[in-house]
């Protein structure tokens, strides 16, 4: 486990420059399609990068088998999310349900609650939807599909793997309060989307 | 003919050959469908492996016959994705539950890239040279990627492993998902 900490602290510092960079580009040029446009869709909304980070924190605290399962389940039912989307389907409350799916797993982590493999599968695959069908129907129409995808799909997983990076403190007691503490930082950002103060 | 015809030749046909190699890797249906069966059958590696890459091998002959005999090039772009997203979902899910299944998805991955990778509208004699290169590309991807799934699942021992690849496998179907879905919405 010694030698993983530089691919963390190196995970970690690329995370950190694609969401600089994701936030360049919210606010400059368009992005006309393709990978960079797919790996900074995701990265684009603070309400989306908390929930996926949480996922992440959620599975490290409740350990195995839900570490891996729910990084598993979540890109699936996303997928399907961002299929219904860009198909057009109806689904109401879209951005209210992503702002909730903050405040819910920010609130899960901070009470370090730990629900069965079931219920935790169902939360997440019931977020996973909003989050997927919100990028898919906001799709810009020329993307090169299989660019878009995989850096749609990589900078989710990249998230999880931050959040589970981060979750990971909980081996040791202090870093039990600041994952905890991080739970709450995700469930105020969640809250501040849901009204509307952010 | 002189010598310099002939060398010429052989170098158009080692450049199309070659050419052809790359074709999978540049042709993002097959090589998810590539990566997929690999998270598949990477899990039981080396076991069902050799035979999975002669299913694939096998049938990317009968895929190359099926074009040449009118089969719907609809179906050359979607089937591939349709088959990844499939494997894909497979391995993440419930990986080496059917070994049936897995030589089934072989087969119908090998069919597809084989059909994917023949053009239609060249004699197959002026062709020939790049399709043998997409064949020779496509199985020798699949095998190394299989050995690669193996060996990560080897050296990060049973259940890391394992988990790694039904990752993997998870961000390849979602990944075909995505692209089915882009593919249909761009062709309504």
């Amino acid at each position: 486990m010694r030698g993983s900490h530089p691919f963390m602290i190196a995970l970690i510092l690329a995370l950190a420059a694609a969401l600089s960079a994701g936030e360049a580009m919210a606010h400059g040029e368009d992005v006309a399609g393709g990978f960079a446009s797919g790996i900074s869709h995701p990265l684009l909304g603070w309400d989306h990068v908390v929930a996926m980070v949480a996922v992440g924190i959620w599975g490290a605290l409740l350990g195995r088998p839900a570490l891996w399962l729910l990084p598993v389940v979540f890109p699936l039912v996303m997928a399907f999310g961002a299929t219904m989307g860009i198909a057009g389907l109806p689904l109401p409350a879209v951005e209210t349900g992503i702002a909730i799916s903050a405040v819910v797993l920010g609130l899960l982590i901070l009470l370090a609650l730990r629900l069965p493999l079931w219920a935790a599968g169902l939360i997440v695959s019931g977020f996973a939807i909003f989050h997927g069908y919100a990028h898919g129907a906001e799709l810009p129409a020329l993307a090169d599909p299989f660019a878009f995808a995989a850096g749609f799909v990589i900078a989710t997983g990249l998230l999880h793997l931050l959040g589970i990076s981060f979750g990971l403190l909980l081996k040791w007691p202090a870093g039990s309060y600041a994952v905890r503490a991080g739970g709450g930082a995700i469930a105020g950002t969640g809250l501040a989307f849901l009204f509307g103060i952010v | 003919m002189s010598e310099a015809v002939i060398g010429f030749n052989l170098v158009l046909v080692w450049e199309e050959f070659s050419a052809g190699v790359a074709h999978p890797l540049a042709e993002p249906g097959i090589l998810l469908t590539l990566c997929a069966l690999a998270c598949l059958v990477g899990q039981s590696w080396p076991a069902s492996s050799r035979a999975a890459i002669s299913f694939f091998a096998v049938s990317t002959l009968a895929g190359v016959a099926a074009a040449r005999f009118g089969f719907p090039s609809e179906a050359q772009d979607a089937g591939p994705l349709l088959i990844a997203l499939v494997a894909a979902l497979s391995a993440a899910v419930a990986p080496a539950a059917w070994p049936a299944a897995t030589a089934a998805l072989a087969v119908a991955g090998g069919f597809l890239t084989g059909a994917a990778s023949t053009p239609v509208l060249l004699p197959l004699r002026v062709s020939l040279p790049a399709v043998a290169g997409a064949l020779a590309g496509a199985i020798l991807a699949l095998a190394l990627l299989i050995y690669t799934a193996g060996r990560f699942r080897q050296r990060f021992g049973g259940e890391r492993g394992w988990i790694g690849l039904r990752i993997a496998a998870a961000w390849v179907a979602a990944i075909a998902m995505m692209m089915l879905a882009l593919l249909s919405a761009s062709a309504r």
